[in-house]
């Protein structure tokens, strides 16, 4: 039974077929490959909110080197 | 990975706010005299991601190359690699950019304003600008509305 406070995540049998394929092709748990998504896409979102790094980067001197 | 709002579906992108190339060089570069007006108003209307239509990377380049030099372009290009800024190909808008160059010809309307245009309109209408005359022609009859 799942715990009730943890948020639910629905699938399909389209998305299992495809997440059982990928887990068996990387030999990974079908779990960690999910939650290794959603830490990808958290990673992006929070990205997505932040002002670009690019903003002010360029200095009346000189540019501010960046690593790309 | 490709950040292309296209991709992003609908809904998705209506917090966003679309970058004239005139915005990205104020943003951009520390010492230009709108770099503290772009970032207030960036702050202001709370909006982010940015965008940037693709149709505009050669208005940006030739901006910055003007104000600057040749090493700008490359450091507001990481920004897109590293998906900080979104670039939105809008390969379906040239029908819109088209007709947008028509039915404001006599202001005139450029292809980069169009582009981002058409941007704008798909994306929840905000752009910040500052080479405003076309654009404000323009919004008067187009739902876009533009910063600062």
């Amino acid at each position: 039974m799942s715990n009730p406070s943890e948020p639910a995540v629905g699938s399909d049998p389209e998305l299992d077929r495809r997440l059982g394929a990928l887990a068996a092709r990387s030999g990974r748990a079908p779990t960690e490959l999910v939650r290794e998504a959603l830490v990808d896409y958290l990673d992006h979102a929070d990205a997505e909110r932040r002002l670009p790094s690019w903003i002010g980067s360029w200095r009346p001197s000189a540019p501010v080197a960046r690593s790309a | 990975m490709d950040r292309i709002l296209a991709t992003l579906g609908p809904g998705r992108a209506l917090g966003v706010i679309t970058l004239a190339p005139s915005a990205i060089a104020a943003l951009l570069d520390a010492g230009h005299e709108r770099h503290p007006a772009a970032l207030e108003a960036l702050g202001r209307t709370g909006l982010l991601p940015t965008v940037v239509p693709a149709a505009t990377l050669a208005e940006v380049d030739r901006l910055l190359a003007r104000r600057l030099d040749s090493a700008a372009t490359p450091m507001f290009l990481a920004g897109l690699e590293r998906g900080e800024t979104l670039l939105d190909c809008g390969d379906l808008d040239v029908p819109r950019i088209r007709e947008l160059l028509l039915r404001f010809a006599d202001v005139p309307l450029r292809l980069p304003d169009a582009a981002v245009i058409a941007c704008a309109e798909r994306n929840g209408g905000a752009v910040l600008s500052f080479d405003r005359r076309a654009l404000r022609v323009a919004a008067r009859e187009l739902p876009i509305r533009i910063f600062p």
